[in-house]
C-alpha cells in the first residue's frame, strides 16, 4: 500500500516535469500531459485513497482490537492504527461536505474537475444520488469493524445481519432511486450488488446451521457461480463499453438524463395535483363544523314553527352526504346544500335545542347570502346544486320537501339522472333562492340573487370554472408546451 | 458466564483439514495462485483499454471495489470447505495481498490474528 502511494507520488512528479519542460502547452501534447497532470489535483490521489480505504480501516481496526503491544514495533502500529482509523472517520465526511456544499455548481464541469471521481457517473439532478460515495465509506468501515470482530464475541451473529442488510439496503436503493446516469450503468451496479448479495445468502449454509455436507456443496457451486457471473457482468459491461465508445455513450447519457428529467417533472406535476387536492379537501373539511353550526341554527329558528320531524332524520342524510363526498372529491358543496336548503327544509326538521326559541330570523338569512356567495366560487359541482334544487322543491311549504331531499341521496341512481337535466339544476338555483317569507326585504335579496343567478348560470354556460381555467389543466398545458 | 461459553467453543471446535495431499485439493489450490495473477492481468488489460477508449473506468473500480468485498468473505464466522479459500483467494490481488510470501515484516510471519486468518493464510505480515 505504501509502495502504491510511492508509485503515484513518483508518477505525479514525473507528469508535472514533462509539463514543464513541454514547448508548446497548447498543443496537442502539452494538452494531454496537462489533462494528465489536473488528475492528480485531486482525483488519483482520492480514488487511491478509495481503494485503500478497507485495507486501512479493517487493519486498523483489527490491530487495535488485538492489543499486543510488548515491542516498540507494535506499540507503533498501534499508534499508527489509532491515526488511520480517526482519519477513515474525518476524511469520508470532509470528502462528503465538499460534494454537498458544491452540488449547486456541479452541472459545470470545472466545478468539480477536482474531485470527480467521488461523483463518477452519478446523475447529480438531485442531492438522493449522492448518498452513493457517502454509502461506499460508510460500508466498509462497518464491514471492516465487523470482521474485525474475535469470533468469541456473543455479538458475532451481527457479523452477517449488518452485512446482509447493507447489501439489501443498497439493492433497494439502487431500485429506487437509480443514482447512476444512465440505464445501463445503473443496471450493471445492480448486477454487480445482486451477485454480492448472492454470496452473502449462500455463505450462511456455511454456518453451524446445518451440519450436512451435501448443502454446503450446493450452497459452495452457488458461491463459485456467484463469483462467475460477478466477473462475467464486469466482462460484459467493458465488451459493451468498447463497443460503444465515447461518443454514443455521451448521447445516451444525455438521452436518458433528459427522459428522467421529463419523467420527474410528470412526478412532480402529480405530486402538485394531490398536494393541491388534499389542500382543498382539507379546506373543505374545515368548513364542515361551521356549516353545521349554521345548519343548527335554522334549526333554532325553525324550531318556531313547526315541530312536524325528527332531527335524527337530517343528521342521518347529512352522514350520507359527508360519505358521499368522500367518494367524489371535486363536489364540495354536498354539505351546503342542507345549509341552503334554508329555512324550508328546516322547517320540517326541528332539534331538541330548537325548542329553546333562540335567534332571530336574520342569521339564516345572512348565512344563506355567506353560502350563496361561496356557491359561486365553486361553479363547476352542478350535481349537489340539483339535489339541493331537489331537497328544497318548488313547493317546500308543503310537507314533502325532506322526504323527497331524503330519497334523493339515498337513491343514487335518481340523483344521477337529476343532475344530468340541465332545466333542473336551473330551476333548482331558482328556488334555493327562494326564502320561506315573503316580506319586502326578502324581495329584494330575491331580486339581488336572481342577478347573481344569472351571473352563475352564465358561468356555468362557458363550461369551465374559473378555477379549472387557472388551475391544473392550463397550467399543465403551459409545462407541457 | 463468557469464560464457560468459550470453553464450550474451544472444546468443540475442530480445525479445518487442508490435505494438500489430496489431488483435487492440490489442483485447486494451483489454480488459485494462478488465477490470482490472471485478475491481475484483467484488471491491467482493464484500465489500458478503458483509457484508450476514453469511456470512464468506473467497471474497472467497481470490479476492485466488489472484488475488495468478497475477497475477506471467507474471514466472516462461517467454516468453508477448504475448496472455497482458494476460490475466493485470487480477490486478494483487489487488497493488495499480491503473493503468498511476505518480503516485509518476515518476523511477523507466523503471527496470525485469529484461527481463520490462519486457514487463509493471512498473516500479519502480508497484511501489513
Amino acid at each position: 500500500m505504501v509502495a502504491l502511494f510511492a508509485i503515484v507520488i513518483a508518477l505525479n512528479i514525473v507528469v508535472g516535469l514533462c509539463y514543464l519542460f513541454t514547448p508548446n502547452k497548447k498543443g496537442t501534447c502539452g494538452q494531454v500531459i496537462g489533462g494528465a497532470l489536473s488528475q492528480f489535483k485531486f482525483n488519483v490521489y482520492i480514488r487511491l485513497y478509495m481503494l485503500t480505504y478497507f485495507d486501512l480501516t479493517f487493519f486498523a481496526v483489527m490491530k487495535i482490537i488485538e492489543n499486543k503491544q510488548h515491542t516498540e514495533m507494535r506499540k507503533m502500529a498501534t499508534t499508527a492504527s489509532y491515526v488511520i482509523l480517526v482519519l477513515s472517520g474525518v476524511i469520508p465526511f470532509f470528502l462528503m461536505f465538499i460534494v454537498c456544499r458544491r452540488f449547486e455548481v456541479m452541472k459545470i464541469k470545472h466545478a468539480k474537475a477536482s474531485f470527480n471521481t467521488v461523483i463518477l457517473k452519478i446523475d447529480k439532478q438531485s442531492r438522493w444520488r449522492m448518498i452513493v460515495p457517502a454509502y461506499f465509506f460508510f460500508r466498509r468501515y462497518l464491514t471492516a469493524c465487523l470482521l474485525s470482530m474475535p469470533q468469541d464475541n456473543t455479538f458475532i451473529f451481527l457479523q452477517y445481519v449488518f452485512i446482509l442488510m447493507s447489501s439489501h439496503a443498497y439493492v433497494l436503493f439502487l431500485v429506487a432511486i437509480k443514482p447512476y446516469q444512465s440505464p445501463l450503468l445503473n443496471n450493471y451496479m445492480l448486477a454487480n450488488e445482486t451477485f454480492y448479495s448472492a454470496l452473502i445468502i449462500a455463505i450462511f449454509i456455511f454456518s453451524d446451521a446445518t451440519p450436512e455436507l451435501g448443502i454446503k456443496i450446493g450452497a459452495g457451486i452457488v458461491l463459485m457461480s456467484a463469483i462467475f457471473l460477478l466477473i462475467f457482468s464486469n466482462f460484459l459491461m467493458i465488451i459493451v463499453l468498447m463497443f460503444k465508445g465515447k461518443k454514443k455513450l455521451k448521447e445516451e447519457i444525455k438521452q436518458a438524463k433528459l427522459k428522467r428529467a421529463e419523467r420527474e417533472l410528470m412526478e412532480e406535476e402529480e405530486e402538485e395535483d394531490r398536494r393541491q387536492r388534499q389542500k382543498r379537501e382539507e379546506e373543505e373539511f374545515t368548513r364542515l363544523p361551521e356549516d353545521t353550526t349554521n345548519m343548527s341554527q335554522y334549526d333554532l329558528s325553525a324550531a318556531t314553527n313547526t315541530n312536524l320531524t325528527t332531527g335524527g332524520n337530517m343528521l342521518k342524510t347529512s352522514k350520507k352526504r359527508k360519505g358521499k363526498k368522500n367518494k367524489n372529491k371535486n363536489n364540495n358543496d354536498d354539505v351546503n346544500d342542507i345549509n341552503l336548503g334554508g329555512p324550508q327544509t328546516t322547517d320540517y326538521n326541528t332539534s331538541e335545542m330548537g325548542n329553546t326559541g333562540v335567534n332571530d330570523t336574520h342569521e339564516p338569512l345572512k348565512t344563506t347570502k355567506k353560502k350563496k356567495k361561496r356557491r359561486d366560487k365553486n361553479k363547476n359541482k352542478q350535481d349537489d346544486l340539483v339535489s339541493m334544487g331537489q331537497s328544497q322543491g318548488p313547493e317546500p311549504s308543503k310537507g314533502g320537501g325532506p322526504d323527497e331531499e331524503y330519497i334523493m341521496d339515498v337513491a343514487g341512481g335518481e340523483a344521477k339522472k337529476s343532475s344530468s337535466d340541465p332545466e333542473k339544476g336551473k330551476k333548482t338555483k331558482g328556488s334555493s333562492d327562494e326564502p320561506s317569507g315573503s316580506s319586502s326585504s326578502d324581495k329584494k335579496e330575491k331580486g339581488k340573487k336572481k342577478k347573481k343567478k344569472s351571473k352563475t348560470t352564465d358561468g356555468e354556460k362557458s363550461g369551465k370554472t374559473p378555477d379549472d381555467d387557472n388551475g391544473d389543466d392550463a397550467g399543465r398545458n403551459d409545462l407541457l408546451d | 458466564m463468557y469464560v464457560n461459553r468459550k470453553n464450550i467453543f474451544d472444546y468443540r471446535k475442530i480445525d479445518l483439514q487442508f490435505d494438500f495431499r489430496n489431488e483435487l485439493m492440490a489442483y485447486m489450490r494451483q489454480l488459485a495462485i494462478k488465477t490470482y495473477w490472471y485478475l491481475l492481468g484483467v484488471i491491467v488489460l482493464q484500465f489500458v483499454m478503458l483509457s484508450l477508449r476514453q469511456v470512464g473506468f468506473l467497471p474497472l473500480w467497481t470490479l476492485i471495489e466488489y472484488m475488495q468485498l468478497c475477497a475477506f468473505i471467507p474471514l466472516y464466522n462461517f467454516k468453508m470447505i477448504p475448496y472455497l479459500y482458494d476460490t475466493f483467494k485470487p480477490f486478494l490481488v483487489s487488497h493488495l495481498v499480491l503473493t503468498n510470501d511476505a518480503y516485509i515484516l518476515q518476523e511477523m510471519e507466523n503471527d496470525y490474528f485469529e484461527d481463520t486468518y490462519r486457514y487463509y493464510w493471512l498473516n500479519v505480515a502480508k497484511l501489513a
